[in-house]
């Protein structure tokens, strides 16, 4: 069990827990917000009472979510000076001021008009109260525009070089903007509203299928469809691009994502591993089963591109294979998936199987719905896990390795951490599936009445 | 004065305001949680949590932007203290994970009772920690290349909950005064009690740890800055006696807001004081200001940036408690 004494591996196994427990909920609280910016305009324009209830209902989802999103993510911000410090050192040029950004820009802005927007009603004026929902949804996607900066600038470092084991930034803006920022950060967005739509749409289908209020989550599922029916493929378009584009910032990493060892000569292709095992110490797979060509149009788009493989190289610039591998293909497997579920309700809805008297026996197409939730959820996992691991050895991609970024603390003080972390996120975990479960089941409140001011 | 050290110096301040306005707005919050536990009612202690519902979620935020400051004004800083403060830091972010979750889903929840225990010693826990955290740092903390070289235990020292019950006291007494302004009739004589009771101790408590800084072992610093001759240190001090003379007024003439400005003068003067004696060093004994600063460039990106969104977020600050200024109801619930 050497794992267990090295502080490095127990600060990562944190760091990687925390994210991926945090990141389930900033997902729902940047899609769910721009979801009631969608539906007070529909509210404002249409007065119809649906969408303030709808608005109303879907709010209150939010604030349970957006406060395990703000309780879970505090950690994090420190976790880089408790756990990464000399990384936080090496690129305190750069690094910090990004976050110091997403603070004053970003969760200020959400967390002030948060209030306003879930229970201002009879407090402001319409348009204000339309404004604070705005800004919440601005808020949101800003601090998903700056996280991704900071991470992308990890993934691909730009705009500075290294001095004396510092980042010395020679363009401030060219280190914001690094190569992986507009596909990484278009990706994560994209793949905000993809989960939640799929997760609004499941809720409505659940109501559905129980034949409670259908008319009333018919709108919202209908909503979330056609939405998702157009970013569904726009996400595998971009996930597409960001190949291509993963292939020339980071071909370690693609090597490791396809367990792909040999490079493939000239006017030769490469072939794309359906399912492999890899066994690096013998720098190739155990098993593998292959699709020719597959690789080579993968990442190049053309049939006879080359695909640096595992043995370029050094051993030490390896990522670990597995995980990248199969949580890659889970992720696309889930994309696809997802793709044919449109494909399945647009059908379905031609037939005219989606109106209120018959939307409910459709049971399977619903559950169908219910269960791509949860999968919607692990896609983004997964991708993250694709994401981080595919870049170790790096912290800082070809600049600073992770060993060299990670503080020099006691296992046991991390290995205190990680218990105590671990319970508190179970907790959390719990307690908000034990409370969402309580206001699924009681069901939205279609008595209520718009509050004006002064009442 | 070299232009490196005017922005350091310039992060210095800013960072030390952000600093206090996390205390003067979350200590209200955390003080209003402090004084639940010493509610009987469970009733009151909804009320208080309810009260503050609105607003804290962007009064915390001023401690992930002050978490923020000082990674990117103060890189060397954020590297070496937070490996050495490790255990404390984690028991705060869990304080402050308790006590988030006891405001939000208390209305959800059917035993109210305990998330009235959560909030109460998340709060409570929340502001100790910060206190240590705090003492830490102006006690010192040796760092050589950059790395912290003492001991994980080495917070836990007597200053360190002096520090820290002076905090709890003061939070508390921000509380009080915010929860006056919450409530109406009865309940609201008795929080002018409680913020008597909480000026009084806040005054004893913030008298301890001046007197503890100025004459404890391994904070010389301070007496040397406060003590090379009587005028210094009454005009560090004067102005936080001053305060509490003046809250215990404004309570007398009932003008609660400005009780409320005075408790924040007290932290203000008081935090002066020991920035004053901290400066030039930001973690004493091995880091100065200008050392541990980022580069100029980055140091004027922030200004850049950071400049012109503060006034901004001050505004929007400002209106959100206005628009829910009043008694306290439990909103939508």
């Amino acid at each position: 069990m050497d794992l267990l004494a090295d502080h490095v591996f127990l600060s990562r196994l944190q760091f990687a827990m925390t994210t991926m427990f945090h990141i389930t909920w900033p997902l729902a609280s940047i899609g769910l917000s721009v979801f009631l910016v969608y539906l007070e305009i529909m509210w404002l324009r249409t007065k119809n009472l649906d969408y303030y209830r709808h608005f109303r209902f879907w709010t209150k989802l939010f604030l349970l979510n957006f406060a395990i999103g703000v309780v879970s993510g505090i950690p994090l911000e420190f976790e880089f000076g408790t756990n990464f410090g000399p990384f936080s050192r090496s690129v305190g040029n750069f690094f910090g001021q990004v976050l110091s950004f997403e603070g004053t820009t970003a969760f200020m802005l959400e967390s002030a008009f948060l209030w306003i927007m879930a229970f201002g009603w009879k407090r402001v004026s319409p348009a204000m109260h339309f404004f604070s929902t705005l800004m919440v949804a601005l808020g949101t996607s800003l601090s998903a525009f700056w996280i991704m900066a900071a991470n992308s600038w990890m993934q691909s470092p730009s705009g500075g070089h290294m001095e004396n084991g510092q980042f010395v930034v020679d363009s401030f803006l060219g280190a914001l903007f690094s190569p992986d920022l507009p596909l990484g950060f278009s990706h994560m967005y994209l793949a905000c509203l993809e989960t939640t739509l799929f997760a609004v749409g499941a809720i409505s289908a659940w109501y559905i299928l129980k034949g409670r209020h259908v008319d009333f989550f018919l709108r919202s599922f209908k909503a979330a469809f056609l939405a998702a029916i157009v970013i569904a493929p726009l996400q595998a378009f971009i996930g597409d691009s960001s190949g291509i584009e993963i292939g020339k910032l980071q071909p370690a990493k693609v090597a490791a994502i396809e367990s792909h060892w040999e490079t493939n000569k000239p006017g030769e292709s490469a072939a794309w591993n359906m399912i492999a095992w890899p066994d690096p110490e013998n720098e190739n797979n155990v098993f593998q089963i292959q699709i020719p060509y597959v690789l080579s149009l993968l990442i190049t788009h053309r049939i006879d591109g080359i695909v640096p493989g595992l043995k370029d190289f050094p051993k030490e610039d390896r990522p670990p294979i597995v995980i990248p591998f199969y949580a890659f293909r889970l992720m696309v497997g889930i994309g696809f998936s997802m793709i044919g579920l449109m494909a399945w309700t647009v059908w379905t809805w031609r037939k005219g199987l989606l109106t209120p008297a018959k939307a409910k026996s459709q049971k399977t197409l619903l559950k169908a719905w219910i269960i791509m939730a949860p999968l919607a959820y692990a896609a983004v996992e997964m991708g993250w896990a694709t994401r981080e691991v595919g870049r170790q050895p790096w912290i800082a991609y070809g600049l600073i390795r992770t060993q060299e970024g990670a503080s020099a603390l006691a296992a046991g003080s991390v290995a205190f951490s990680i218990i105590a972390l671990a319970i508190i996120y179970a907790l959390l975990g719990a307690m908000f599936l034990f409370f969402i479960r309580r206001i699924l089941v009681k069901g939205p409140d279609l008595t209520l009445m718009p509050e004006s001011r002064g009442k | 004065m070299s232009q490196h050290a005017t922005l350091a110096d310039f992060w210095f301040i800013f960072m030390t305001v952000v600093m206090w306005l996390y205390i003067i707005t979350d200590g209200f919050d955390l003080g209003a949680g402090i004084l639940s536990l010493f509610e009987r009612e469970d009733t009151t202690k909804g009320l208080m949590s309810y009260a503050i519902e609105p607003v804290w979620h962007a009064n915390q935020t001023w401690l992930v932007i002050l978490g923020g400051v000082i990674f990117g004004a103060f890189p060397h800083v954020y590297a070496a203290i937070f490996p050495g403060l490790y255990i404390p830091a984690v028991l705060l972010l869990a304080f402050l994970i308790a006590r988030g979750v006891a405001i939000e889903y208390r209305p959800e929840a059917e035993n109210k009772p305990l998330f009235s225990l959560l909030f109460g010693v998340g709060s409570l826990g929340a502001a100790i920690t910060q206190g240590v955290l705090l003492a830490a740092v102006l006690q010192g903390m040796p760092i050589k290349d950059g790395v912290f070289t003492g001991g994980a235990f080495d917070w836990c020292t007597p200053f360190a909950f002096i520090l820290a019950a002076a905090l709890c006291a003061v939070y508390a007494m921000l509380g009080a005064v915010y929860m006056i302004m919450k409530t109406t009739d009865a309940l609201r004589e008795h929080f002018i009690r409680r913020a008597k009771i909480c000026a009084m101790v806040s005054a004893v408590a913030v008298a301890a740890v001046i007197v503890w800084a100025g004459s404890g072992q391994g904070l010389e610093r301070f007496a040397k800055s406060w003590f090379v001759n009587g005028f210094s240190f009454s005009t560090w001090f004067m102005p936080v006696a001053l305060s509490f003379i003046m809250f215990f007024q404004a309570l007398r003439r009932k003008t609660y807001s400005m009780a409320y400005c005075w408790a924040c003068g007290v932290v203000l003067f008081t935090m002066a004081a020991f920035g004053g004696a901290l400066h030039p060093y930001i973690v004493p004994p091995d880091l100065t200001v200008a050392q541990a600063a980022a580069a100029d460039e980055s140091l004027r990106v922030m200004l850049y940036v950071i400049g012109p969104v503060f006034p901004i977020i001050l505004i929007y600050s400002i209106y959100q408690y206005v628009v829910f200024r009043g008694p306290a109801e439990p909103e939508g619930h």
